[in-house]
């Protein structure tokens, strides 16, 4: 596409200009991702000179240190215990015979056999019993990464042990005194105090969130699934084999069987996903607006009644009102009844064909998300300064203008970052699907792979695959492309909002 | 003239406004009515069964008396399960969450900005992904389909409190820092600002987050039932257990019913709450979004 000058760009109609824009923005998004896959290594560059600048301050430490300093690096904590720091040391020293221990008795034998996730296999007799009781892969893999983490733990641990002894050293000399574990408790309640407030915090997130993470990253790499269950079987690496089955349908390797369905059944899925968050989003957006103004109208009375009705909705736990839909929705449901009062005859709502489940989907979703917007709207109306309106009003404004420049701005300018985290929300949207039909409408779509439904997003497949069909390795695969769409989306705005950026410039 | 002028507008107004009062009754039906739907189900006596008219012929409280009192329910265990993991959650979950963001609010210290990008990062992946392994960390320790399960489960809620930093961190932010820079002259130190001045200030953003920790494992299907959804019946919340007590086609004909009074019951607490603390929902939505 040419470029533009800006005069030709303001000698174009309205709607032109706005055709113009969309365009071109369409158009960026190659090099917007063609920037960020430039910027990769300019990142990684800079977090290795990050880490190098540390490894910088070792060398240091130890080539100008004094030999307690150096001591230090082989028994951590030495430079404590020789400048008085008894309580720094003995932590120190603690954690070094602890970490010694934990991987003479347990890291090391399942770190070692992390690049073959096992070989032995269990063997039973013809009784049942155990005869050998072999490798378990799942234990193999789960515990070398609570290795790997707790490793890196203590390399930093260990470079601190180090510091720490050399600035002993350099501030012995002089002040002839250094900090004790009192005035380190001390500290900790006031200059570190993001220390104490971020360390059990972050010991869960480790535990429950990022090992758990790691492990189902690398079993994306594995053939895990319910043939290869763990004990009795092992499971292995299998490199992108699962990733190119379900991308490109293509089995690499043999291992991944049906990579054609695998494949279908993704791109079929996918699509939908994203139809239905940008179908979802905005009808939620612009419904939620207009009744939102509608009630807001000053003419209008009972405000409060009307909100009242919407907003029950919101605060009834999902699961209760999504089932109690759904039984309505059944072929004798109370709504094909009430229908049958009218005249009509009953249809069959969420069982029937996929695109009536996709309708009934969708006008669920108005039900349950409106209310959310016209909460919000009636926040953000509220807040809208009232001498703009009268402003307008002199300058002989009407209402229609007054609703385009200025109800409008105001809304989008507020509510626009939150349109893709309402996105996002709305790909991961587990509970309406799956709650209302199970993924799964009245037609069966025999192209589907494993445990899918024509209705499902890739969320609730990601569910079925774990709870129901054990195809562990599929759902991570899933889940990782669920990361990639999510964060491509999210990664958008992030770099827009300018909270991020100019952090500084509110306090 | 200038009063025809004047008369035919209000006509034309009216005419309008009788349009929108139409229209909002409508609305109001149409989203009001599975409610009412569901508390006519509830007081039905005459069969427990899914049916096709809708008030029932037999009045009655028996559904309810059913839920509590009959050796087959369970609902009570489930309804104080529910209750004391939302709650120790709610909690837990705001300590957590306000501590963070005041660290990374206020306080400069090496590896922040790198932290703020990790749980950004790590928020992007669907949170039933590690689910396998969360189960299995959880088995190994007793707390899953046992006695012990509402313990597990609140771990699995309260672990990833720390990355709903956001919306809180939004708010200290708009908090002047030249209140805390006055404190520490006075010699108060961090701890101590944050509990005796930046909490007092913080009403707002403390009880939208103890409400939002508190509705979510209220209503939490997805990995409750992971975690609990196989083992005994006692030890399971009333989404799991509602969820089951409706899942095939002749548990459906016992229990519908008895589905909508147990529906009822959940659905008090959380409207309570909602219906008093409405205002401070909406300035959360709209809090954290202002500045951007």
């Amino acid at each position: 596409m040419r470029r533009i000058s800006s005069l030709e760009y303001l000698s174009m109609s309205k709607p032109r200009r706005a055709w113009y824009k969309f365009y071109s923005f369409i158009l960026n998004i190659p090099f917007a991702i063609g920037r960020f896959v430039k910027n990769i290594p300019f990142a990684i560059w800079k977090l290795m000179k990050k880490i190098g600048s540390w490894f910088v301050g070792i060398v240091d430490a130890l080539h100008y240190g004094n030999w307690k300093t150096r001591m230090s690096a082989l028994i951590w904590g030495f430079g404590c215990f020789a400048y008085r720091q008894i309580g720094h040391g003995v932590i120190y020293l603690g954690y070094e015979i602890l970490f010694v221990l934990y991987m003479v008795f347990f890291g090391s034998a399942y770190l070692g056999k992390f690049g073959t996730l096992g070989t032995v296999k269990q063997q039973v007799n013809e009784n049942g019993f155990v005869v050998i009781e072999g490798d378990n892969s799942f234990k193999i893999l789960l515990y070398s990464m609570l290795t790997i983490v707790i490793i890196l733990f203590t390399v930093v641990v260990m470079l601190k042990s180090i510091r720490e002894a050399y600035s002993n050293q350099l501030g012995y000399s002089v002040a002839l005194r250094t900090a004790t574990l009192k005035d380190d408790v001390k500290q900790l309640m006031n200059h570190k105090f993001h220390v104490t407030i971020l360390a059990l915090p972050s010991l869960t997130l480790a535990i429950f969130t990022i090992v758990p993470l790691l492990f189902m990253i690398f079993v994306a790499f594995t053939n895990y699934n319910r043939n290869t269950m763990p004990p009795k079987n092992l499971f292995t690496w299998v490199g992108f084999d699962n990733f190119a089955s379900i991308l490109t349908g293509k089995a690499l390797g043999g291992t991944a069987q049906d990579a054609g369905k695998w494949s279908y059944t993704f791109w079929y899925i996918l699509g939908w996903t994203l139809e239905w968050a940008v179908i979802a989003t905005l009808s939620n957006l612009f419904l939620g607006m207009i009744l939102a103004i509608i009630i807001n109208k000053k003419s209008i009375k009972l405000k409060k009644f009307w909100r009242t009705c919407l907003v029950t909705v919101v605060a009834v736990p999902q699961f209760i009102s999504l089932l109690l839909v759904s039984k309505m929705f059944r072929d004798v449901g109370i709504i094909n009844t009430l229908l049958h009062y009218i005249g009509i005859e009953p249809v069959k709502w969420l069982n029937g064909s996929r695109e009536m489940a996709q309708i009934v989907i969708i006008l669920v979703n108005i039900w349950v998300g409106v209310p959310y917007t016209v909460l919000t709207c009636t926040g953000i109306l509220m807040n809208i300064p009232d001498d703009l309106y009268e402003a307008a009003k002199i300058d002989g404004a009407n209402p229609v203008k007054m609703f385009s420049k200025i109800t409008l701005p105001y809304m989008m300018f507020i509510l626009g970052p939150s349109l893709i985290t309402t996105f996002v929300g709305n790909i991961n949207n587990f509970n309406i699907i799956f709650l209302l039909t199970g993924g799964q409408s009245g037609t069966a779509n025999a192209q589907l792979a494993m445990s899918a439904g024509d209705v499902d997003l890739l969320i609730t497949w990601l569910y079925k695959l774990t709870v129901n069909s054990s195809q562990y390795d599929m759902a991570s695969v899933l889940g990782i492309l669920i990361f990639i769409v999510v964060s491509f989306f999210s990664l958008f705005v992030y770099s827009r909002i300018g909270s991020v950026k100019n952090e500084e410039d509110f306090q | 003239m200038k009063y025809f002028k004047t008369t035919k507008r209000s006509a034309k107004n009216a005419i309008a406004d009788t349009f929108i009062y139409i229209l909002l009754a409508v609305i109001s039906i149409v989203w009001i009515f599975p409610f009412i739907y569901l508390i006519l189900t509830s007081l039905r006596g005459e069969s427990t069964s899914i049916v096709t008219y809708l008030f029932p012929k037999e009045w009655s409280l028996k559904n309810y008396i059913w839920l509590f009192t009959d050796k087959k329910s369970d609902f009570l265990n489930w309804y104080l399960n529910t209750l004391l993991i939302a709650i120790v959650v709610s909690i837990i979950n705001t300590l957590i969450t306000l501590l963070t963001a005041y660290a990374l609010s206020r306080m400069r210290f090496n590896g922040r900005q790198s932290l703020m990008k990790f749980m950004l990062i790590l928020g992007m992946f669907p949170g039933f992904l590690g689910m396998i392994c969360i189960y299995y960390i959880l088995n190994a320790m007793g707390l899953v389909n046992s006695k012990l399960s509402v313990i597990g489960l609140m771990l699995v809620y309260v672990s990833g409190s720390m990355m709903g930093y956001y919306v809180s961190k939004g708010f200290f932010d708009t908090i002047s820092k030249s209140l805390d820079e006055a404190a520490m002259i006075d010699g108060a130190s961090r701890s101590k600002i944050f509990f005796s001045i930046i909490l007092p200030l913080s009403k707002p953003i403390i009880i939208q987050t103890l409400l939002g920790a508190f509705v979510a494992p209220w209503g939490d299907y997805m990995m409750a039932n992971y975690i609990i959804g196989s083992g005994g019946s006692k030890f399971k919340k009333v989404a799991i257990g509602l969820y089951q007590m409706i899942d095939s086609n002749t548990k459906m004909s016992d229990n519908f019913t008895r589905f909508c009074a147990g529906g009822v019951v959940v659905s008090i607490i959380p409207i309570i709450l909602f219906f008093f603390l409405q205002r401070y929902y909406v300035s959360g939505v709209t809090g954290g979004s202002v500045k951007g």
